[in-house]
């Protein structure tokens, strides 16, 4: 378990995105603090980045973060409506995409961040729950494309929060409003649709992750419940709060090594599940 | 009939019968492959991608047919053996049907998750904090329990085994083009690589080359042009790194070094027999400074260079150490860096106060010349004996200057020129229009005059070089500039010439052993040898050498004493010694050490012999006594001696303790100042951890120093005492508070007088109360009051800040409120508006830019530093009261995504100290007070519901933000402007959108300056939106806007601006390989420009005419094409376009 409730280094206040970056440290959207903690491989607190504010370098309740190798960092400032970008070592970079300016506000119209993800090579898909579309921009924060609109049929989406994206360029979107995970494919075709089970209200947003041996996993953000699959569509293992006290699922990301690692805003923290496999031979 | 006889013949043969049959049906029968399977797989386009239902397939087992057809692998489709994933890139025709036949893996290899339930597991050790990060069990805090007995735990670990890389990046070329600009061709590079090359070699790499232009001699030529590069390599005997890195040389003590570099390093072997070489440019020019704080400032204390400039610093080259702590970056932390102005501002969690001692090192950016750093080193052990050796040598590259020019007669000039920058002075007369004209006087010899500003024919830049020493003098301000006049040889303070910055080199050369015999004794040893030289391209200058020292002898183990065990007895002899030439590249001495030998602090002790004896007593593990003696002599004329008895203790009660006496004398002392000085030091601090819920502790600080060389006035006497406890838990709180007194004295004619005393209490509190509701207060107040005339007058210091969060629950939302205070400096600086005639300017009578007008502007910073309390606060809300709502009935669809919230934010710098009134923020307070440096009040509720309906989602917002400016003397602007918004967006059909936007603002602006008054403006605007969208299919997307803006200035003669666009736009998308947008709209346009709240120099006339179109193919999954341009067409003037085409490729 990594941080608790505070104000200082190394703690957290209601954190709600996770990503690991390339030398295994793992980095927390404190969104409640208005900054980026990060935690080395073992857990212990390294240092934060960050504070409020508008200006370069500073959020507003960030929610989400990603890496992507070593090209940098990302954080979704959903208070300033904005990504920003930062090297592999905390470094600001400055803003890659904002929502404010308006040759964006001309385009896209009103956008309501959801979630996002970065893939491999930089570029970023984010979900928007304004008019509940993907939007795709290239490394420098150009509009590439937009995928989906509002509705239930295969491709469409309603509140879609979590995205997640494989190294190939398909996407996983959490789908809440109609309480499903679409997969899509490098050019936006379904490749299937999952349903998380019941109790996956969808009402808080999902997040979704992507491990690198296509296994995914979903949270519900309301409801505190984690579900892992195969993208066969298999449930491999769920996970349902059995108290106020016990893990309340928020925003997931895999390491390396295939552990999961989830943040409990509720709770302040964030937990690391440990991945176990089957014995060849097991039944 | 068969005899008995025949049986055992007739059982015979038909068991060779049998065998031979069934040998034959073998032979005719043959089993299909393990792990065979075929697949139907009916297609259903757009669908490209089909999953087969098995993972971990065997690849080059797969072959597929439509009807007759064959399909080419990696051609026609591909597949994903290890997601098991069918990828058509061929056209088939809606129902066909492809057969797909191939081999799987009959077990999959062991990634599945068995896990249903988390549970905690045992809290980790507290020795884990070196678990590898491959070991996955460490500190995992929970894990998903294994349902089935006899499920294995085998834990997964990806990547162990054969080189797996992993190359990703995106590579582009574009080509910019318009009508009124150059063709430009463009490329930028974003290469991200990591992996294993081997089971144990790991490799990470980046490389990041943004938007350089091409041309023909290539783009970038040099590691240090390259936005970002970094390629490292790991392995059990060798790595190296090649890129941005920082050099690290810790071993011994007379050639430490940390620098940020651009480079390559190699190293190899380990600790028995190992190398290194570095070879790098450096990033800045290192600095080492150490200051003490100003009581009540907790910044921006400036960071210069050597030369006292104000100079970029290198990010993240800072290390920071506040009363010998070490410091860590971030405002949440406890320092914040401003690295474009150079500038370090503790955080409200440190209170910095006249009796802190800040040491930084830090590099500034290179001015002068490129600079380059060389490295080698190596180390050997063989059984007790360990040698090592380094070498390093950083240098300016003279031939390569960065931000100026060199020719011959400047290379003259420092070939020249001795080590003083004074005499280092190239051509500073240039031909071509400048200010000043060249007059001969009666012997022809050439001066020059001042003839206006671009009023002459030459240009002139004279420097400084002391009075009498130079020919010129400052004679008037014109323009903001600086005319100098010749007032006659040698009667002046400046000389025509620039300064040339001297190119500078220092090497060192540095080794030592260790030797240890025995387990309990170690013999250690060390030689340095620097070579500088100030100037390198002189030819007369000096290179100074130095030498430096240093030797260790050290015992310590279990003793025992007439038979009986006394503990662990350890003794220490060191010498060390280093000449007034030596120079380190890095910091020799922790900072303010001099104050260690009764020096006074910011007056390093430039060489040194010091001769030091220490023994140590450990009766217990937990307790050791030590006892010091030692010497020292230093700049030739110090001495000092020092005696020094410790205390250390662990366990419960947490002792560190030293008292100590320092006599030192300074022979060549001035008439006035003491010869003989003194310090007496005592320290203690105690912590006891015997009670879980409270942790008392108390620390006393004495000191009496007398530094000889000096007078009284630089004496230092003080008592401090700190009281505090920690409560980790009471409770719901973690609290911790302390509290401090401290007496300051000086000394006159022999004696101390009191000064200052200072009262300082702390308290800080996280808490998790009921509720969920979290807490975080933390508050520190200061109080320096006189004792005596003439000390410093009191000083108040608040910091702290609060913190409180409660959420209402996941469905209903939170609200949040927060402050922060602190004490900060601003500098004072003058703006002077000057009148220059009708016409001859480019601002207005307020300061503003206009372009064209009657004034200049002035601006000049004074150097005096202005105290302020700086606060901020925010407070939000969010709430979701329809979130219980069931979104099945009509009730539920209007109000159950009602979002209701409120965002108050402001922060302000005012003259003076704080008060609880400065957390009480208003607009009006802002506004008129006019103590209030600068601040900013933004005041936002917003209310939006009927996101789930068709036809009334809905969205109000009104906005209220004030700002005020007064950072020059006498003058302000401030801003107050009022927005209103509705927004109506309908989704009768899934294929519909439509959205509708009022927006009306008023804006009121008062601006004064010295000997204008005050103008006060109104702005007035209204904009009405709309924009209807259909969605006749997944591929498109068309809509129709248009928008109505209204602007009017009060009291102005001109008409409102009034403009009405209107416009379709369309987007077409297939199947997220083809994408077009296109936007095009006209603009009806009634009265004049648009008028801003304060007036601007670049007035905003709408366009008639604006298009965008921007359309991108992808032609392969990662390889995208993308063309845009777009257009406008001003009044009055003929269309300009703008455009680009550019390639992606994402691999």
């Amino acid at each position: 378990m990594m941080g608790r409730f505070g104000v200082g280094p190394g703690e957290l206040t209601a954190p709600q995105g996770v990503a690991v970056d390339p030398r295994g440290r793992i980095l927390v959207a404190d969104t409640g603090n208005h900054r980026i903690v990060r935690f080395d491989s073992t857990g212990a607190a390294i240092d934060q980045f960050g504070g409020f504010g508008s200006d370069d370098g500073r959020f507003d309740r960030p929610t989400d973060v990603a890496t992507a190798g070593t090209l940098g960092i990302w954080v979704l400032d959903r208070g300033n409506e904005r990504i920003e970008k930062f090297d592999f070592e905390g470094r600001v970079l400055g803003t890659v995409v904002d929502l404010r300016t308006p040759p964006v506000r001309e385009r896209l119209g009103t956008v309501e961040p959801g979630g996002f993800a970065v893939d491999r090579s930089g570029q970023i898909t984010l979900s928007d729950l304004a008019e509940d579309r993907l939007i795709e921009f290239d490394p420098l924060g150009a509009i590439l494309r937009v995928r989906g609109f509002f509705g239930e049929r295969p491709g469409s989406f309603s509140d879609p929060s979590g995205v997640a994206v494989d190294p190939r360029g398909g996407a996983l979107v959490g789908d809440a409003g109609n309480r499903r995970v679409q997969q899509l494919d490098p050019f936006s075709s379904v490749v299937c649709t999952f349903t998380p089970g019941p109790g996956f209200g969808g009402r808080g947003g999902y997040a979704v992750a992507l491990a690198a041996d296509s296994v995914w996993a979903v949270s519900d953000r309301a409801s505190g419940r984690l579900a892992v699959f195969a993208t066969s569509g298999a449930p491999l293992a769920l996970h349902v709060p059995r108290d106020k006290h016990d893990l309340w699922a928020s925003g997931l990301a895999f390491d390396a090594s295939g552990r999961l690692l989830v943040t409990d805003a509720r709770h302040h923290r964030v937990v690391r599940l440990l991945r176990h496999a089957r014995s060849a031979g097991a039944p | 009939m068969i005899s008995r006889r025949s049986v055992p013949l007739v059982l015979a043969l038909a068991a060779v019968v049998a065998l031979v049959a069934v040998t034959v049906a073998a032979a005719a029968f043959v089993p299909p492959p393990p792990g065979r399977h075929e697949n139907r797989i009916a297609i259903a386009p757009p669908q490209t991608v089909y999953p087969l239902g098995r993972r971990f397939l065997i690849a080059g087992s797969d072959t597929a047919w439509v009807r007759d057809r064959l399909l080419v692998r990696g051609a026609d489709y591909f597949l994903d053996g290890i997601s098991g994933e069918f990828r058509l890139n061929a056209t088939l025709a809606p129902g066909d049907t492809v057969r797909l036949a191939y081999r799987a893996l009959l077990l999959p290899p062991p990634t599945s998750y068995l896990g249903l339930a988390a549970r905690p597991l045992a809290p980790p050790a507290p020795s884990l904090g070196g678990a590898p990060p491959g070991d996955a069990g460490a500190r995992d805090s929970m894990r998903l329990s294994a349902p089935r007995p006899g499920a294995g735990t085998a834990t997964f670990a990806a990547g162990a085994g054969g080189p797996a890389l992993d190359l990703a990046g995106t590579k582009s070329v574009a080509l910019d083009f318009g009508s009124s600009r150059d063709v430009a061709l463009r490329q930028s590079l974003d290469l991200n690589v990591r992996g294993r090359l081997s089971p144990t070699v790991e490799l990470l790499g980046v490389l990041s080359d943004r938007n350089t232009p091409l041309t023909t001699e290539g783009g970038t030529r040099e590691l240090a042009e390259l936005d970002r590069i970094l390629l490292e390599i790991k392995g059990p005997q060798a790595g190296g790194v090649l890129g941005d890195w920082t050099l690290r040389q810790e071993r011994g003590e007379f050639a430490r070094v940390s620098r940020e570099l651009t480079g390559v390093e190699a190293r190899g072997g380990g600790d028995e027999l190992g190398a290194r070489a570095a070879l790098a440019s450096v990033k800045g020019r290192f600095v080492s400074r150490q200051f003490q704080g100003t009581e009540g400032l907790q910044g921006p204390y400036p960071l210069p260079d050597e030369d006292g400039r104000a100079i970029p610093i290198v990010v993240g080259s800072e290390e920071v150490w506040l009363d010998g702590e070490r410091m860590a970056r971030g405002e949440a932390a406890d320092y914040a860096m401003d690295y474009e102005r150079g500038t370090i501002t503790f955080s409200a969690r440190r209170l910095v106060s006249a009796a802190s001692r800040i040491a930084v090192d830090y590099q500034v950016s290179l001015t002068a010349y490129r600079r380059t750093l060389s490295a080698f080193g190596g180390q050997a052990r063989r059984g007790p004996l360990s040698l090592y050796g380094q070498f390093l040598r950083e240098g300016d590259a003279a031939t390569r200057p960065l931000t100026f020019t060199l020719d011959e007669s400047d290379r003259f000039a420092l070939e020249t020129a001795p080590d003083s920058a004074t005499f280092a002075l190239g051509s500073g007369v240039s031909p071509g229009p400048g200010d000043y004209d060249g007059v001969a006087d009666t012997a022809g010899v050439t001066r020059f005059a001042f003839a206006g500003v671009g009023e002459g024919d030459f240009q002139v830049v004279f420097t400084a070089v002391g009075a009498g020493l130079g020919d010129y003098a400052e004679s008037t301000l014109v323009a903001g500039r600086t005319a100098f006049r010749y007032v006659g040889a040698a009667a002046g303070s400046h000389i025509i010439g620039r300064r040339l910055p001297l190119p500078t080199s220092l090497a060192v050369l540095d080794g030592g052993l260790s030797f240890a015999p025995v387990p309990w004794a170690r013999l250690e040893g060390e030689l340095a040898h620097s070579t500088s030289r100030a100037n390198t391209l002189s030819q007369t200058g000096t290179t100074r050498q130095g030498l430096a020292g240093s030797a260790r002898a050290t015992a310590r183990g279990p003793a025992r004493l007439f038979g009986h065990d006394v503990g662990t007895l350890g003794a220490t002899f060191n010498l060390r010694s280093f000449d007034p030439e030596f120079q380190s590249p890095g910091r020799l001495d922790p900072a303010f050490s001099e104050e260690d030998w009764g020096a006074p602090a910011g007056q390093p002790l430039t060489a040194q012999d010091r001769v030091a004896g220490v023994v140590t007593w450990a009766p217990r593990p937990q307790v050791e006594f030590g006892a010091e003696l030692a010497h020292l002599d230093a700049d030739t004329d110090f001495a000092a001696r020092r005696r020094r008895a410790t205390v250390r203790a662990t366990g419960r009660l947490r002792l560190d303790g030293r008292i100590e006496r320092v006599d030192n004398e300074r022979a060549d002392a001035a008439p006035g100042t003491n010869v003989e000085g003194f310090r007496n030091k005592a320290v203690l601090a105690a912590t006891w951890s015997g009670w879980r819920r409270f942790v008392p502790n108390a620390s006393i600080d004495f000191d009496d120093r007398v530094s000889p060389g000096f007078s009284d006035s630089a004496a230092v006497r003080y008592r401090a005492w700190n009281l505090g406890a920690s409560a980790p838990t009471l409770g719901p709180f973690d609290l911790t508070a302390s509290f401090g007194l401290r007496h300051d004295a000086t000394r006159a004619a022999g004696a101390w007088l009191p000064s200052t005393r200072a009262v300082n209490g702390r308290f800080a509190t996280t808490a998790r109360l009921g509720g969920d509701v979290t807490a975080a207060v933390g508050v520190e107040r200061r109080l320096r009051t006189p004792e005596a005339d003439g000390a410093p007058a009191e000083q108040r210091t608040d910091l702290g800040y609060a913190r409180l969060r409660q959420p209402f629950g996941p469905r209903l939302g939170d609200h949040e409120v927060s402050f922060e205070w602190t004490g900060e400096a601003i500098e004072e600086r003058l703006r002077e508006v000057r009148f220059v005639g009708n016409g001859g300017g480019a601002y207005d009578s307020l300061g503003n830019f206009t372009g064209r007008g009657d004034y200049i502007v002035v601006l000049a910073a004074t150097g005096n530093f202005e105290r302020i309390v700086r606060t901020s606060g925010s407070y939000r809300l969010e709430l979701k009261p329809g979130g219980g709502l069931d979104p099945g009935t009509s009730t539920g669809r209007l109000l159950g995504d009602t979002r209701l919230s409120l965002l108050v934010q402001a922060s302000e710098g005012r003259r003076g100290g704080f008060t609880g009134a400065d957390l009480l923020y208003t607009p009006k307070r802002i506004l008129s007070r006019d103590d209030i440096v600068f601040g900013t009040y933004v005041i936002r509720p917003e209310v939006g519901f009927g996101g789930r309906t068709r036809w009334a989602q809905l969205l109000f917002r009104l906005e209220r933000r004030s700002s005020a400016d007064r950072q020059f003397e006498g003058q302000a602007t401030t801003r107050d402007e009022w927005s209103e918004e509705a927004r109506w967006r309908t989704r009768p059909d899934p294929r519909w959108l439509t959205e509708v936007v009022l927006r009306g603002a008023q804006g009121t602006s008062m601006q004064s300056a010295p000997g204008f008054g005050s103008v006060t403006r109104r702005l007035t605007t209204q904009l009405a939106s709309g924009e209807v969208t259909w969605l006749p299919a997944a591929a498109w997307r068309v809509g129709v806007l248009g928008s109505l803006d209204r602007a009017e200035l009060a009291n102005d003669a001109a008409d409102p601006s009034r403009v009405v666009r209107l416009g379709p736009r369309l987007t077409w998308t297939q199947g997220g390989r083809w994408r077009v947008e296109t936007l095009v709209r006209h603009a009806w346009i009634g009265g004049g420009s648009v008028p801003p709240l304060v007036p601007s120099g670049f007035p905003v006339f709408p366009d008639t005419w604006d298009y965008t179109l921007e359309t991108s193919v992808r032609v392969r999954e990662r390889v995208s094409i993308v063309l845009g341009g777009n257009g406008r067409k001003p009044v009055d003037r003929s269309f300009v376009h703008t455009g680009r085409a550019e390639l992606r490729a994402a691999f």
